[in-house]
């Protein structure tokens, strides 16, 4: 049994609308989950149902073996962060720490040391007697930290809490969230639409589209072997070259036309015998991606030839614009790489790195 | 440099207030001035407080007094409770709630003659309200009640009531515009950090809502303590004696008598006095200690 589950979780608006249609999901205790997705996915509205904020309208909540499904958020047990830290305004630091502590009738001496405890770790003890007002947004959400750390919950909820900082900020508080998810253990479930927060956050990502679960698996498993179309789309600066393409098999070697044939470009995807079961796509339409890192060019070699047509230096890396199929695509290198545009180059592909996507279910096809 | 210097007064943008300086002048300070002169010297100009002795030896004067402070604190104590009630119910966005909103707006749309008149007709031995009453069975019609013989503290009851009606919806649209602009996240907070509905009302949505509410209580209060036209519509001159209804009978009814201007002068600077007083105790009270910015 595992510490939360999630039974076919569902939630239909009064106006008919369903934001989350059948989610099922277990969290192991400790783990630092985070849901990805884009804007109205439904992610927030399942935190929110974690919460107690928003009613279920199916389905059932499991958290250390209690059913919450139907409990006021305060019986929960929970803590949460907001988006826009929903710091109290008329109490100062200090105060806002301790109004949950004196909620649960601890004592003054047992609110006071949690409150310097959590302060010090926070590193706001400096600011226990300022407003919100008089503190700047990263000093805020550090106290909506403290506050969530003070009440000792069995589950800590995040909704975007990084979305309001600028981004030099962001990847500092991102740290600290990080080191203390490490310190504490505490089972964290943080939802987001950067899925670079997410990457460097999780321990376990869960990406969600149109109300349900794309894949569930670790920031490598997520990135490298997309599960879905949407996942390959949505993973990834810049994301994965994405083509529909029709599949013929010549002298062994996989070979991917324009569906429309209106380019005359054929890609080679390498031996056939690198895409176990491809069998039945062989004349097929289906959706082909492969990620800017997992492309490299060569000397024109006469198969997988095309023009480099734009250079974006970037210091690190080298992002390169082609056009493969009619449309852009994007290559990553390594380094400043001295081009020229308009240079004829081949494009170098790793069978293993292909995905490839049925063309109606969108799920993937090929796992290497 | 004197020229100059000259030259730098006429150009001085203080000019721009000048068309207003001149207006409060003419139509504000000089009208108040004389208006206190009057209340403080007698027929020949000299100063004295016989007017205000005069006054307070009237007995329709003291329950003027009275009843005017009884409106005021009745009338506020209760729009308060039922527009700040009203206002989260609207502020949940329910199905029909523009519909509710626009009904409940409806009272603010009639003149204060309209609804004298319109509760008039109800308050008579075979008015509106009794028939509703019997209709629902509450009253003997036989032996229906006569609203319009009510006086003293009854009568005031039955204005607070009438005058609620009237004004609930203003109350109500400055405390529901507070609450709109209410971050929601800051009462999820107290949920989600064990507050029940009513600790989280106390102690988190009421003291962010301050601002909003000493505005809303502040402007009841003033005309509540004001309030003359409601009671002559319904009871009359002299009936249910008010403050501010002594100064329209001074001037309007007994306008001859040989202090009615003299009273009418000296209860306004009394109305005045007090609005200001009951404001400034009510600011203290309420405590305000702004933390400055962002708020709400």
């Amino acid at each position: 049994m595992s510490y939360l589950k999630l039974n076919s979780l569902k939630k239909t608006y009064p106006n008919g609308v369903t934001a989350v249609k059948d989610i099922d999901l277990e969290i192991e205790k400790g783990e630092f989950v985070v849901i990805l997705g884009p804007s109205g996915c439904g992610k927030t509205t399942t935190l929110r149902m974690l919460a107690g904020l928003e009613e279920v309208t199916n389905g059932s909540i499991i958290l250390n073996g209690r059913d919450i499904t139907h409990l006021p958020p305060r019986q929960r047990d929970i803590s949460m962060i907001f988006q826009s830290y929903a710091v109290w305004p008329h109490m100062t630091v200090a105060e806002n720490i301790a109004y949950p502590l004196k909620l649960r009738k601890m004592d003054k001496h047992t609110i006071h040391s949690k409150v310097q405890e959590v302060a010090r770790i926070c590193n706001i003890l400096d600011y226990l007697n300022r407003y919100p007002a008089q503190l700047s947004g990263g000093q805020r959400q550090r106290v909506a930290v403290a506050r969530a750390l003070a009440v000792d919950s069995k589950l800590s909820l995040m909704d975007e809490p990084l979305s309001n900082l600028d981004a030099k900020l962001r990847t500092s508080v991102r740290t600290f969230l990080k080191e203390i998810h490490r310190n504490t253990g505490a089972t964290t479930i943080f939802v987001t639409h950067d899925q670079a927060e997410a990457m460097a956050l999780a321990d376990r990502i869960v990406v969600m589209n149109e109300g349900k679960i794309e894949q569930v698996g670790s920031t490598r498993e997520i990135y490298n072997q997309c599960g879905s179309l949407f996942t390959a789309q949505f993973m990834g600066t810049p994301p994965a070259n994405i083509q529909k393409v029709s599949l013929i098999s010549n002298q062994e070697r996989l070979i991917a036309n324009d569906k429309n044939a209106e380019t005359q470009f054929s890609l080679d995807l390498g031996n056939q015998s690198a895409f176990p079961g491809i069998d039945r796509y062989i004349g097929e339409e289906i959706f082909l991606a492969i990620r800017p890192e997992n492309i490299n060019i060569s000397e024109p070699k006469g198969i997988n030839e095309t023009s480099i047509e734009i250079v974006e230096p970037q210091g690190a890396y080298t992002i390169l614009v082609t056009k493969v199929f009619g449309s852009e695509w994007k290559i990553m290198l390594e380094g400043d790489i001295d081009i020229r545009i308009g240079q004829k180059v081949s494009l170098i592909i790793d069978p293993g790195k292909i995905m490839l996507f049925d063309a109606q279910s969108k799920k993937r096809v090929n796992f290497s | 440099m004197n020229r100059m210097r000259r030259a730098g007064f006429f150009k001085s943008p203080i000019w721009f207030l000048v068309p207003v300086i001149i207006y409060y002048a003419a139509f504000w300070i000089r009208p108040t001035i004389s208006v206190i002169i009057e209340s403080f010297t007698d027929k020949s100009g000299v100063f004295s407080f016989a007017n205000y002795v005069r006054l307070f030896s009237q007995k329709s004067m003291r329950t003027a007094f009275l009843n005017t402070i009884l409106f005021t604190l009745g009338s506020a104590i209760l729009q308060f409770i039922l527009a700040f009630a009203l206002a989260l119910w609207l502020n949940k966005k329910f199905r029909f709630s523009n519909l509710v909103l626009f009904i409940t707006l409806i009272p603010m749309a009639f003149p204060p003659a309209a609804v004298g008149i319109l509760w008039k007709t109800g308050l008579y031995r075979f008015g509106w309200i009794n028939s509703f009453l019997c209709s629902l069975g509450l009253m003997n019609p036989a032996n229906p009640v006569d609203w319009m013989s009510f006086r003293n503290l009854y009568a005031v009851i039955l204005l607070i009531i009438i005058d609620t009606w009237t004004v609930l919806p203003s109350v109500m649209i400055i405390l529901l515009a507070g609450l709109q602009n209410f971050n929601k996240e800051f009462e999820e907070a107290g949920w989600v950090f064990g507050a029940n509905k009513f600790q989280t009302l106390k102690d988190i949505v009421f003291p962010i809502m301050k601002p909003t509410i000493i505005t809303a209580m502040i402007l009841r209060m003033i005309a509540a303590v004001q309030v003359w036209l409601i009671a002559v519509m319904i009871f009359g001159y002299n009936v249910v004696p008010f403050l501010v209804e002594r100064i329209a009978y001074n001037v309007d009814v007994i306008t001859f008598a040989k202090y009615a201007r003299k009273d009418a002068y000296t209860i306004s600077v009394i109305v005045a006095a007090i609005v200001l007083i009951s404001v400034s105790i009510y600011l203290r009270v309420s405590g305000e200690k702004q933390k400055g910015g962002e708020i709400a």
